[in-house]
């Protein structure tokens, strides 16, 4: 007969429950009783799986973060604040990985992994609300718009508010001729779109009509991205003096190639991106950005996640956050601040 | 029926052994060989189907990816290409931050039998040698990442870092320059990139008959670009002299470019700089950064199926093998004489 969680208590001197801390990793475990119990395990060659062990307490202490790819650097300072979250509350994190189109996406979602998991965190990338019915069963928190009907919560950021705050920051400096860069006409739901949105109600505010032209488009949103697509803007011959990223990796990508040509950032062209990623601060000229409250998204995230653990279906109503957001002006858009941090800004875990 | 590696052997008329090489992707393959062993492959739509037979076994499919941090852009890569390799063998990985704290690092290890994940790959940052015990207690198979430990029981894949150093600087000497400085030492290392790097700095500074002087060593503990920035300010209020900078890693070098600049020093003209990983912020930074790419991908991809070799078993007998992946001196503008343009964006950038 196999070996149980009872056996190895009894043999440890402990309760079940000092056991299942031991083995799903929890904190404030002492480490005599830690070590005790380790000692047990081995003895008895106690092995628990990730499906055995949430067969027996449904519960596996792992949760799963569906993310597009970590080579963006969103996802990746994402998916550090996520696990920083989640470890606090005694955690660990399955990333999984969906930048391989609906299909991958799909397959990973009704995968047999998501059954050994408690819960999972999705940050969609090709599904939205036609494919509600595809999606497993189970605690889920949505990271991103409600894009699915049925009893999703979702934590998401000021998309719309904050793509206008940074169009406003560059009105606000007299730039006229503004370009959107990162537009993706198969998004209708998404950012891409609702940031788009964001950008055309600020120029409506300022009683600037929208010109089609200054909507740039592109495929993915990296560093790559926003080179090729800044390349195209130059190449198309239109006067432009702004130019608001839908991201920080673009803006980045964007600056390199508006500085080979010639131009200057910000006299010529001022640039603001979204994000506010770590390297916004280092690069030449440093980047305005927006800050989109990233911990405070992992944190309710992880938050409301473990709720839905602890109590699925309660409530039934599905809960919105939306974090909250700043811009933050740097030399890009002519920001007199113009020094690397003196201390700082973000968390370091090396 | 399935096709299987002896199969595709007979189509290429190779070995089996050759067939499995090719998949693991080891070095040191002729090219002629490795593209015929492909073209089978494709031919019979060979693909080694490790769920499959992880699922029969009781196998989580499941690995874990222990690493210090996401933030660190070199890790968030290596976790990326570490996924898509692990993805193509049916696996899915279960990443854990140590946040470089040493104490984590064990306990990181300790608890990896009791995640019952099928394997680990473990880059430390702060076990090394001394620590072997807590190694050997790892009883699931377990590949190890990095340069901190060479004598643990385990298959090691690691990159040249010496060499690669070593590189870097003749690659500066060779430019003329005169007084280099080392920045990022961790003086109180014996093991670990941070001295194995600092060795091939003087390895290449001896070989050009150039003294080595201490004052042109800096300490920069933690290797973030906030770090590179404060370090390098230092060095200019101090009055340090130089005309290069071998930085040990690409966020050290990023944060001390931007500060150069900010101190009107001209790059490459009175400074140049080389870091070492090649990421990809360097390619679009101002100027872009040369580096030295430590073969991140071969790397991921290596470590990946030599654990899945070690999980499916029937190689006990093998002792632990060490892969050292191939090192590249990438060349742009911060070493550079004249611009050369932001990077063309790479194929591998989704």
């Amino acid at each position: 007969m196999s070996i149980t969680m009872h056996d190895v208590a009894a043999r440890a001197g402990v309760s079940i429950k000092t056991v299942s801390n031991v083995v799903n990793d929890y904190p404030h475990v002492s480490e005599a009783t830690r070590s005790k119990v380790e000692r047990a395990i081995a003895e008895l060659g106690y092995r628990p799986n990730l499906s055995a062990r949430s067969l027996r307490s449904g519960r596996s202490g792992v949760i799963s973060l569906i993310i597009p790819d970590l080579r963006n650097a969103y996802f990746a300072e994402l998916a550090d604040a996520v696990m920083r979250q989640a470890r606090a509350r005694g955690l660990s994190v399955l990333i999984e990985q969906v930048a391989g189109g609906r299909d991958v996406e799909l397959e990973i979602l009704r995968g047999p992994r998501m059954q050994l998991v408690d819960g999972i965190l999705y940050s969609p990338l090709s599904l939205d609300r036609d494919d509600s019915a595809l999606l497993p069963d189970g605690p889920m928190v949505i990271l991103g718009e409600q894009l699915f009907d049925g009893d999703r919560d979702h934590v998401t950021m000021a998309n719309v508010d904050g793509a206008r705050a940074a169009t406003e920051h560059l009105l606000a400096q007299g730039r006229r001729h503004i370009v959107a860069l990162g537009t993706d006409p198969h998004d209708t739901l998404g950012p891409a779109a609702l940031r788009l949105q964001g950008y055309r109600e600020a120029l409506e505010a300022a009683g600037i009509p929208a010109d089609p032209a200054y909507v740039s488009t592109v495929v993915s949103w990296h560093r790559s991205d926003g080179a090729n697509a800044m390349r195209e803007v130059i190449a198309a011959g239109l006067p432009f003096d702004g130019v608001v990223a839908f991201n920080d990796a673009m803006a980045l990508g964007a600056m390199r190639v508006l500085q080979d040509a010639g131009l200057r950032i910000p006299d010529d062209v001022a640039i603001i991106g979204f994000d506010d990623l770590d390297e916004t601060r280092y690069a030449l000229p440093t980047l305005s950005t927006v800050d989109i409250g990233r911990e405070e998204i992992a944190e309710r995230a992880v938050e409301l996640l473990i709720e839905r653990i602890a109590a699925p279906g309660q409530p039934e109503a599905p809960r919105a956050i939306v974090s909250g957001f700043r811009v933050v002006p740097r030399e890009s858009t002519g920001s007199v601040i113009a020094h690397t941090p003196r201390s700082r800004t973000a968390p370091s875990t090396l | 029926m399935a096709t299987t590696l002896h199969d595709v052997a007979k189509l290429a008329g190779v070995s089996a052994k050759t067939v499995s090489n090719v998949v693991n992707d080891y070095p040191h393959i002729k090219q002629a060989t490795k593209e015929r062993v492909l073209a089978a492959i494709a031919e019979l739509g060979y693909r080694p189907n490790l769920s499959a037979r992880g699922l029969r076994s009781g196998r989580s499919g499941v690995i874990s990816l222990i690493i210090p941090d996401l933030r660190n852009s070199y890790f968030a890569e290596l976790a990326d290409a570490v996924m898509h390799a692990a993805d193509q063998l049916g696996l899915s990985v279960l990443i854990e931050l140590s946040g470089g704290d040493r104490a984590r690092e064990a306990e990181l290890l300790r608890g990896a039998r009791l995640r019952a994940v099928d394997g680990v790959l473990y880059s430390a940052l702060h076990l090394g040698d001394e620590d072997l015990a807590v190694v050997e207690e790892v009883t699931i198979p377990m590949v190890l990442l990095g340069e901190r430990m060479f004598n643990a029981p385990n298959d090691h894949v690691t990159m040249r870092n010496t060499e690669g150093a070593r590189a870097a600087t003749e690659h500066l000497i060779a430019l003329g320059r005169t007084r280099i400085v080392a920045f990022g030492a961790h003086r109180a290392d014996i093991v670990g990139s941070a001295s194995l790097r600092l060795a091939g700095y003087r390895a290449a500074l001896e070989a050009a008959g150039m003294v080595f002087d201490p004052a042109l060593v800096r300490e920069v503990p933690v290797w973030g670009r906030f770090d590179g920035a404060v370090a390098m300010r230092a060095m200019l209020d101090e009055g340090v002299a130089f005309d290069g900078i071998v930085a040990f890693n690409d966020a050290l070098a990023l944060g001390a470019m931007r500060v150069l600049s900010e101190r009107g020093v001209a790059m490459p003209d009175e400074v140049a700089v080389i870091g070492f990983d090649d990421i990809d912020e360097g390619r679009y930074s101002l100027p872009s950064l040369s580096t030295i790419a430590p073969g991140r991908e071969q790397i991921a991809r290596t470590a990946v199926s030599l654990l899945v070799e070690r999980i499916a078993g029937g190689v006990d007998d093998v002792p632990p093998r060490r892969v050292y992946a191939d090192f590249e001196l990438v060349r742009r503008e911060s070493t550079a004489s004249s611009p050369v343009g932001a990077d063309s964006p790479s194929p591998d950038v989704s």
